[in-house]
């Protein structure tokens, strides 16, 4: 390639060599006539910190009492604590993470959908979530018993993938909730209905009785309002004889292959299911069994069961922000609960191996998933960085966790 | 034990100064405020696939080479060929291969008649890199080294590249299949410094381009372990929100969480316009640093769309693995056409993974992700609420251009999508405005004049940059490599 006799000039050798050496100074002129005001970050800064704050400090507003063990919380920012006075914008199917402290030193978060949609969200200004306490769960028995209005908590911005996609996602859509899982897809409907002209949902709501068939006035007038786009299938696993305040046509027993061929109506499909893990499993087979095939599919675990501790106790030897920190925990838990349990204060959001917010890094011993955990990447897998909230403990572990941010560990 | 340096964040030029420096024995600790290490540099997951974030290819042999080290086991993939360029308006179509014989033939043959000038320039090119490489071997240079064996380097040293292509009489047409490469560096061809320019077209051409297994996560991943194995120390969600210094040197750093870690030498990833906009108090901050940033520009960002298809890229006509599409090569209007986040036919860079790396996605399905440059500015005047919408206009357009410019239908096939804007990429590594390229090399602020002012514009005693806005300028591995620089000098001022 090189050619010897190649002489490149571009304004003439002398000038050329003149401007080479005096390129090497120009900065000084240049720095001469510029400011020398403290610079400010402008333009992407302010749209962040709008869209991604790094916690959303809010005041418990209204609380309504849904039945027995269900209430929804109405959520506004507490502009005392916090710069922002306007909630973090969202797509409707997301959820917050939300930190409950629970005596002086456990503090604790876990992860609730969204239940109004972003028109009703941004018009308030304010987030609704709809809790159900389950007998053993730290939060809501925590938020039924202490949570009045005027309670302080603290939120993350919205997470989670679990929304409609026109660019991924097909004309036609069905959601499928089991029990509280149907809070994100009170959110999508009516985001997805207002936003996109050309789109139908079908929505089976799976309940135990009437009692837990959530939002069902909502979706009821819903389908009455748009009769060709969005069709409501209620379905409880027996009849208690309380039917009647359901004023619509009701399914009893399991969501069945004929319930979704309904659902399917022959159509490309994109599935959208939110539930307990078992319920998964369930629909899958019944999608097999009836042939069905959606050409998308999301979905949303509630959670990684865990059996209460004690019954197989191993040793953790947390590495945590500089300190070190022995605690017990149990076969049958994630290290995620038994790190929380310990008052260790760890990272976490979705609680189900995907979004990687809890990554650690497990130096020695063995841990199992029951599931492998769907957002660990390749690299941190063969690395030996694990997702805790996923992980179960198999022996004594040696573990590195990074603090949260901006928290101190206490020592 | 005493922390002896801190390394603020762990991109790739921060994590290699750590590592270099816990090789020899000294105590470092990184500190990174996200949860991740590796900045830019990582990966993330979408339903059965693993996406790349920002790497395209790691191009040159000095970047290759550092990471074939024993310390980091890691597996490469080549790039198969240079790029495939579509102009829309002018009908161009053509693959450039690499290797600089191959590639200034297949230029030659696509424009009759520049055979001279191709030859010239890809000449020129280079020279310029060689005298970087004599450069970087011999300090100080030999100025008669550098005059007999080095001219054309000395006389376009300070020129631009658009400049040399007019002295080798380079056509029109010939330029148009050569420049592609510029939006590897983000500025135009009549404002870029040309041996920085020419001298990575050589890297790019004369060695190839390589891709690692596990995306560029694994440099992260695998430096993080080094790290630690030679005794060093890395702490996650630790955000400095304060660098301490007293009588013009530094002496430790604040985090968020209130917690102060002495330490008379730190290295920073993290940008000057953070440093001495942000994080030293601006009483501390001598009126010469503030115009020194101020003076410079942050590169431009980028918006990206990452799709995960439903088949395979044999089914789906993905021939390539690198295609570079626009209306033309006309790299002035091509700039302008960043500020406008609705511009109908803007230039985008897209990476078909599996072309390189067959085991990139499972079987049956394909990578790909279209990106194109943007102006942060662009996107100021979005309502949040309205920001998701306003990715799904950017993202429409961006796979439509590249269904009608490559012939081929993959709107069907998208099982998963995701998309960053500058937002994001601000979110997640905290650059300045959401900044991805550093600080634009313009002549007076390329390589050579950064490299011989290093020493005069430091403000602070046993302070040192590393990453995309240090002296060796941006991309994977002039960022990374920097970070040995970084570490070198700081070895040298703690012997002092």
């Amino acid at each position: 390639m090189k050619k010897d006799n190649l002489k490149v000039t571009i304004r003439g050798p002398l000038r050329d060599l003149w401007r080479f050496i005096t390129h090497i100074t120009d900065r000084r002129r240049v720095f001469r006539r510029t400011s020398a005001e403290r610079p400010m970050e402008k333009y992407s800064f302010t749209l962040r910190q709008s869209l991604h704050p790094e916690v959303q400090f809010m005041l418990v507003d209204k609380i309504i009492i849904k039945n027995d063990s269900t209430r929804s919380y109405t959520l506004i920012p507490d502009t005392s604590q916090s710069g922002s006075s306007q909630i973090a914008p969202f797509r409707a199917g997301q959820y917050l993470s939300i930190e409950v402290q629970l005596e002086s030193r456990l503090s604790i978060s876990r992860p609730y959908s969204i239940v109004n949609s972003p028109e009703e969200a941004r018009s308030d200004n304010s987030y609704v979530i709809t809790v159900k306490n389950d007998t053993g769960a730290f939060i809501p028995e925590e938020m039924v018993k202490n949570w009045e209005e005027g309670t302080a908590v603290k939120v993350s911005e919205p997470c989670g993938q679990f929304y409609h996609e026109p660019l991924r996602d097909t004309p036609h859509l069905v959601f499928i909730a089991g029990g509280s899982g149907v809070t994100p897809f009170r959110s999508m409907v009516s985001d997805v209905l207002l936003k996109y002209k050309n789109v139908s949902i079908v929505l089976i709501q799976g309940a135990a009785d009437t009692e837990e068939l959530l939002f069902s006035d909502y979706f009821n007038t819903l389908e009455q309002n748009n009769p060709e786009k969005f069709k409501w299938i209620p379905v409880l696993s027996e009849a208690d004889g309380t039917e009647d305040r359901i004023n619509h046509t009701i399914h009893f027993g399991f969501i069945n292959g004929e319930i979704l061929s309904e659902a399917f109506k022959s159509r490309e499909t994109s599935l959208f299911i939110c539930g307990p893990q078992a319920m998964h499993l369930f629909i899958d087979k019944e999608l097999g069994k009836a042939n069905l095939k959606a050409k998308r599919i999301r979905r949303e675990d509630y959670g990684i069961p865990g059996s209460p501790a004690g019954r197989e106790p191993v040793q953790i030897t947390v590495k945590m922000a500089g300190s070190t920190r022995i605690i017990s925990a149990d076969k049958d838990e994630t290290v995620l609960v038994a790190l929380e349990r310990a008052g260790l204060n760890p990272p976490s959001r979705c609680r189900t191996g995907s979004c990687g917010w809890c990554r650690g890094s497990l130096l020695e011993g063995k841990i199992r998933y029951d599931k492998e955990p769907e957002g660990l990447r390749s690299a941190d897998r063969s690395a030996g960085y694990f997702h805790p909230c996923a992980a179960k403990p198999e022996s004594n572990l040696l573990v590195d966790i990074p603090g949260r941010p901006g928290i101190n560990v206490k020592k | 034990m005493k922390t002896e340096v801190i390394v603020i964040g762990s991109g790739l030029g921060g994590l290699c100064a750590a590592y270099e420096l816990a090789k020899k024995g000294i105590r470092v600790l990184v500190l990174e405020r996200h949860n991740l290490p590796g900045g830019f540099s990582t990966s993330f997951i979408r339903g059965r696939f693993e996406f790349e974030t920002s790497l395209h290819e790691l191009g040159g042999a000095s970047a290759y080479e550092y990471l074939k080290n024993d310390d980091f086991q890691l597996e490469f993939n080549r790039v198969p060929e240079a790029y495939r360029l579509i102009l829309t308006e002018k009908g161009t179509n053509f693959q450039a291969p690499f290797g600089m014989k191959e590639f200034s033939d297949a230029v030659i043959k696509a424009v009759p008649g520049s055979d001279g000038p191709v030859k010239d320039f890809m000449a020129v090119c280079e020279e310029s890199f060689n005298a970087f490489t004599y450069l970087g071997d011999n300090s100080p240079p030999d100025p008669r080294v550098l005059f007999k064996k080095y001219g054309n380097f000395i006389r376009t040293g300070a020129a631009v590249t658009d400049e040399v292509a007019d002295a080798v009489k380079l056509p029109q047409a010939a330029r148009d299949l050569i420049y592609p490469y510029w939006c590897y560096l983000g500025v135009a061809t009549n404002k870029i410094s040309f041996s920085l320019w020419a001298s990575m077209i050589y890297s790019y051409l004369n060695f190839g381009a390589y891709i690692p297994r596990g995306r560029s996560h694994a440099f992260s991943v695998s430096f993080a372990r080094a790290i630690l194995k030679a005794g060093g120390n890395i702490r996650y969600n630790a955000e400095v929100s304060k660098l301490n210094t007293a009588n013009g040197r530094v002496n430790g750093v604040t985090l968020s969480s209130g917690e102060t870690i002495n330490c008379p030498h730190i290295v920073s990833n993290v940008s000057p316009h953070h440093v001495f906009g942000k994080l030293i108090d601006s009483a501390q901050v001598p009126s010469k640093a503030y115009k020194m940033v101020n003076a410079r520009k942050p590169g431009f960002s980028f918006f990206v769309v990452f799709l995960g298809l439903d088949s395979d890229r044999e089914t789906l006509g993905l021939t390539d693995y690198s295609y570079f599409i626009a209306p033309h090569m006309d790299t002035v209007r091509l700039v302008e056409s960043l500020k406008n986040r609705h511009d109908p036919n803007p230039m985008q860079a897209t990476i078909c993974l599996n072309a390189a790396d067959e085991s990139a996605s499972p079987k049956g399905t394909t990578i790909l992700s279209i990106t194109a440059g943007t102006d942060p500015k662009a996107w100021e005047d979005i309502d949040p609420w309205d920001y998701p919408r306003a990715k799904e206009e950017f993202a429409d357009l961006l796979i439509r251009q590249f269904e009608n410019a490559t012939g081929t239908e993959i709107r069907s096939h998208i099982e998963e999508i995701e998309t960053a804007s500058p937002e994001t990429f601000s979110r997640y590594t905290a650059a300045w405005d959401g900044s991805v390229y550093g600080y634009e090399p313009e002549p007076w602020d390329g390589i050579i004049p950064r490299v011989l002012a290093d020493n005069k514009e430091r403000f602070f005693k046993g302070l040192q940059f590393c990453g995309g806005n240090a002296s060796r300028t941006y991309g994977f591995g002039s960022s990374m490599l920097s970070g040995k620089t970084a570490a070198d000098k700081t070895i040298a001022e703690m012997n002092s």
